[in-house]
């Protein structure tokens, strides 16, 4: 099965009206996943999503303070789930639709 | 076989201690963790916790009835949403979770603890499927080679080591324990602690290879 992990990009915008306002990733280029540097923050580790081989995708989630470990599980049990279409939402701050109660929203870095 | 996903915690837990002290708050400084923690909702959130030395000449809120030594007041403390200074409610504004501190400097012993990870580099969750290789490091450690969290593959290929200690020529033990969980897909879901320093959790309560602590390297191309 083919899962592909959608994120809608930053609470305050509209999800489809100006490039990156979402992404949607194969689950397969997840690397890892971890803190990042404050409570209230945990980032998302891809391999770049244009394949250049040479860059990383970063998801950085904002989430309630002190709840990294739980926002790391509930991913974790998000992207273990086989839903028919493989479709798996876990930040869509743009319609309030999250695998885990303590997000909040979503950024995108492309480095 | 679907991808594992295994957690490393690879910080110790921050501390800070407040021995002989005069107030009835406590201010977290960089040396509990750099950066401080942030958010009101921290501490109720079970990101640490706030301990005190028994002392007669304190007050305790009625949950602490009868409780000696150490004692965990967290439940009385509060934390500012950016300075971390911590405000603990005294016995007679919060009689059941409050604590009232002695007016003797010298009585006054607290701890604030951390439980939680929250820090850059305090703990990753690697993708099974980017577990590369496995590898003796020594005697007591051995390494796991993941894809690097970078993306840099091919000829500019990054990789991030985690080396994991363990009980003596117990490598193969840690190897097999660790493939069983990667490959079962009936019993395993979802995230898999191997090993977190902060919370002294390990892969299995047996821990039949002693694992004792984890640590990680990232090696740039």
């Amino acid at each position: 099965m083919i899962k592909t992990l959608y994120f809608s990009i930053n609470s305050l915008n509209d999800a489809s009206d100006a490039a990156d306002d979402a992404l949607l990733i194969n689950a397969d280029r997840f690397i890892a996943m971890g803190p990042a540097g404050t409570t209230q923050t945990t980032a998302m580790y891809f391999l770049d999503r244009a394949n250049t081989g040479a860059a990383e995708t970063i998801i950085t989630l904002t989430h309630d303070a002190g709840r990294s470990i739980e926002v790391m599980e509930d991913v974790c049990e998000a992207m273990s789930g086989e839903p028919k279409d493989g479709f798996i939402v876990i930040a869509d701050p743009s319609s309030g639709d999250f695998c885990s109660p303590y997000i909040t929203d979503a950024a995108l870095t492309q480095l | 076989m679907r991808d594992k996903y295994l957690y490393f915690g690879l910080n110790a837990a921050g501390t800070e201690a407040f021995d002989d002290h005069t107030a009835q708050t406590v201010q977290l400084t960089t040396g509990f963790v750099n950066p401080i923690p942030v958010g009101t909702d921290y501490l109720a959130n079970g990101g640490a916790k706030v301990t005190v030395t028994y002392n007669a000449n304190h007050t305790y809120g009625t949950a602490y009835a009868g409780m000696t030594g150490e004692i965990d007041i967290t439940a009385g403390c509060t934390i500012h949403a950016t300075s971390a200074l911590i405000t603990i409610a005294t016995a007679a504004a919060d009689p059941v979770y409050g604590w009232t501190k002695s007016s003797t400097g010298s009585e006054n012993d607290l701890d604030v603890t951390q439980l939680k990870p929250y820090d850059t580099g305090d703990g990753y969750v690697y993708n099974s499927k980017y577990l590369t290789g496995v590898s003796v490091a020594g005697a007591t450690t051995t390494a796991l080679h993941f894809q690097g969290k970078t993306g840099d593959v091919g000829a500019t290929h990054d990789l991030d080591t985690i080396t994991v200690t363990h009980g003596s020529a117990k490598n193969k033990e840690f190897i097999q324990e660790l493939t069983d969980v990667i490959a079962d897909d009936n019993k395993v879901s979802g995230m898999v602690v191997v090993r977190d320093d902060m919370r002294d959790l390990n892969l299995s309560a047996q821990n039949a290879s002693v694992i004792a602590s984890v640590a990680q390297t990232a090696t740039a191309s």
